[in-house]
């Protein structure tokens, strides 16, 4: 296992060194440029307004999207072995069991996001502590102990997602489909259903796979310019949701490897987690917006597309035309329910 | 010991191997022969224990292959392509091998050296035969106990197929390694291995050792006054080539008894021939439409003895069987 995990930290060197110093230099260039230091118009004591400096620019929102790209990449990077034929050839036929190669990876993969996120994240805040501003550093301090787990959290939701499909391009259709999926219900009743309507975005944010990494980092934005001083009621739901999903998809992800299919890398990818999900409920959802027969056009359009990346041909199957069809109809009925609500 | 029992493999409602049965003593080299589509690859990656069979079993040593580290340590699978990813130059591939194999690397350093593979250059930049030359280097240089070769051969010049089958051969002789080489380059595998399995249908049509192969088929050249028809022959043939009054034939049975018979018919003379592999495959696995069938249903037209084409086509192929 040692010489594995030196193997594999030594195979990572070098894109960890490429992440590294690309997220560091971008980080520091925007910072480089950013004033810190904000005025705002404040009445005085004596009558009139004078002008109050204060807190600007947390810049808390380029580690956040780091970590949420860092999340999405590291999948991608490390677990397109078994993706090609030639590379399960390679990989499995070693003497190393699928486990503990899948772990191997899987450790790389959390070198190669949380290296290049806390050398730049550190990088970047060191800077702005020697510039002029008004922050509480151990917002940041806690702000960072925080993205951890839950950074971890969703590079297992991201690696269990990735590595249901079959190949690399549908890895990441499925990451990229699985970002708003569990939000589609809320954002339904957001839509029509009067209760549900007046509350606020973040609460759909919630069930968006990179939602609690999001609310936090926006919520510490908030805290470090001085408009809240604590987190949301939110977080009660979002932060056991992401512990749930990641503990579930680290689960998944191991367990499920041993019935992993050698002869699949490369084929269609046909896993409930991916199109055979997203086809029926992206096209119910935006269907179900309105009762507008505009609507229905891009609905039906989007699933085609859809079922045209996954068959990879324009040749579909009667089975998918028929659940495309029938997703329409559930969508358009939802619609039709939803307005008399 | 290779022990191959009743292995099935199915991709989706097609069946690649219906139950293949067949075992490799210790030592020995097998050529797993079958035509395209025969499922050699999808065998020698279950072999490779990169895929798991439907049903049946792999066991090297009494062993199952499928996740067993053990066994996995001593066997080193190289597929017809094998993997590098892109930029990786030879030496990154013996430090990966190292990391798994016992790699012996002043061995490996060696074999680089005689076939002048440039260590710092990448692999994708390699011209095919270099790429295998490397692979090759690797896997003898990796000491394995079963060394399983998709196409071993495909690719190399005329000077590395000499060395790397010498150092094969030194390897299964001296060291008791034990190799599988599917390949399409019979006449190759007829020279370095001692046994063959002969794949088709998803089973094994054929298998055992070469020299007993030899032993009961037997491929005779006779020449006769008036030529000879292929029915004319007191026994069934494999296969059936004439050309004027020269007749080639493959048959199976005793040789003496055989010759014994195209003596009775009165030739000009009669020889008996070496038998290779593909000689044998070709027999083997070819329909009425192979290249002898068209071959002698060529001559015949040409030669016009009244003989109809379907009838030429009637007799060529398997007969007999």
């Amino acid at each position: 296992m040692n010489k594995l995990l030196r193997f594999e930290f030594r195979r990572i060197l070098l894109p960890l060194c490429v992440l590294t110093g690309i997220a560091t230099l971008l980080f520091l260039a925007l910072v480089f440029y950013t004033d810190y230091v904000g005025y705002t118009q404040r009445p005085l004591l004596g009558g009139g307004f004078g002008l109050a400096e204060g807190p600007k620019n947390s810049m808390v929102w380029f580690p956040c999207v780091a970590l949420c790209l860092l999340c999405t990449l590291a999948p991608a990077l490390q677990f397109s072995y078994r993706m090609n034929k030639r590379g399960t050839d390679l990989w499995f036929s070693l003497p190393v069991r699928r486990e503990k190669l899948l772990f191997a990876r899987a450790l790389g993969g959390l070198a190669l996001i949380f290296v290049p996120y806390t050398v730049s994240f550190w990088a970047g805040i060191a800077y702005i502590a020697t510039q002029p501003n008004y922050f509480d550093f151990a917002l940041y301090a806690e702000l960072y102990a925080l993205s951890l787990p839950l950074g971890v959290c969703f590079y297992g939701v991201q690696s269990f997602l990735f590595t249901r499909a079959n190949r690399v391009g549908d890895g990441v259709v499925f990451m990229l489909g699985w970002l708003l999926l569990l939000a589609l219900p809320l954002i339904y009743l957001q839509n029509h259903v009067t209760p549900y309507t007046e509350i606020g975005a973040e609460n759909s944010l919630i069930y968006f796979t990179c939602g609690p990494l999001a609310i936090t980092f926006e919520q510490f934005d908030k805290m470090l310019l001085e408009i809240v001083f604590t987190l949301p009621d939110c977080v009660a739901i979002a932060y056991p949701l992401a512990a749930a999903e990641g503990i579930a998809a680290w689960c998944g992800l191991f367990l499920l490897e041993r019935r992993r299919k050698a002869e699949n890398a490369g084929q269609t990818s046909d896993s409930p987690f991916g199109y055979r999900l997203f086809v029926p409920a992206y096209v119910a959802a935006i269907a179900a917006v309105d009762v507008l027969f505009i609507l229905y056009v891009p609905a039906a359009v989007f699933g085609l597309v859809l079922l045209f990346v996954y068959r990879r041909s324009f040749r579909l199957h009667w089975q998918d035309l028929a659940v495309l069809a029938g997703a329409l109809a559930i969508g358009i009925a939802l619609g039709v329910v939803g307005n008399r609500l | 010991m290779i022990e191959v029992n009743g292995v099935c493999k199915r991709y989706g409602k097609d069946e690649v191997l219906g139950g293949v049965t067949f075992a490799v003593p210790q030592g020995s080299v097998l050529g797993l022969v079958g035509v395209n589509g025969a499922g050699k690859s999808t065998l020698l990656r279950i072999l490779a224990g990169v895929m798991r069979a439907d049903a049946g079993s792999v066991r090297y040593d009494g062993q199952e292959v499928f996740e067993n580290t053990q066994v996995k340590r001593g066997l080193f699978f190289l597929p017809d392509e094998p993997y590098f990813a892109a930029g990786v130059t030879a030496a990154d591939l013996c430090r990966l091998y190292a990391a798994f194999y016992p790699l012996d690397t002043a061995a490996y350093r060696g074999r680089a050296e005689l076939f002048s593979l440039p260590q710092k250059k990448p692999v994708r930049n390699f011209s095919k035969g270099m790429r295998r030359q490397l692979f090759l280097s690797l896997a003898l240089s990796c000491r394995p106990r079963w060394l399983l070769l998709d196409e071993a051969f495909d690719g190399l010049d005329a000077q590395s197929r000499l060395e790397l089958r010498r150092e094969l051969a030194q390897s299964c002789g001296e060291g008791g390694m034990t190799a599988v080489i599917a390949s399409h380059s019979l006449r190759e595998l007829s020279d370095i291995c001692d046994r063959f399995a002969l794949l088709g249908g998803g089973r094994v049509q054929s298998c055992g050792e070469l020299a007993q192969l030899q032993e009961h088929t037997h491929k005779f050249t006779a020449a006769f006054a008036q030529g000879i028809a292929r029915e004319a022959l007191p026994f069934p043939c494999l296969t059936f080539e004439s050309s004027g009054r020269l007749a080639t034939f493959v048959a199976r049975g005793d040789g003496a008894a055989l010759r014994a018979a195209i003596e009775a018919l009165g030739p000009l003379f009669v020889e008996e021939q070496p038998v290779d592999l593909e000689e044998f495959f070709i027999a083997e696995t070819e329909g009425t439409n192979g290249p002898a069938a068209r071959s002698e249903k060529g001559e015949k037209q040409r030669a016009g003895d009244g003989q109809s084409a379907a009838q030429g086509e009637k007799d060529d192929g398997r007969d007999g069987r």
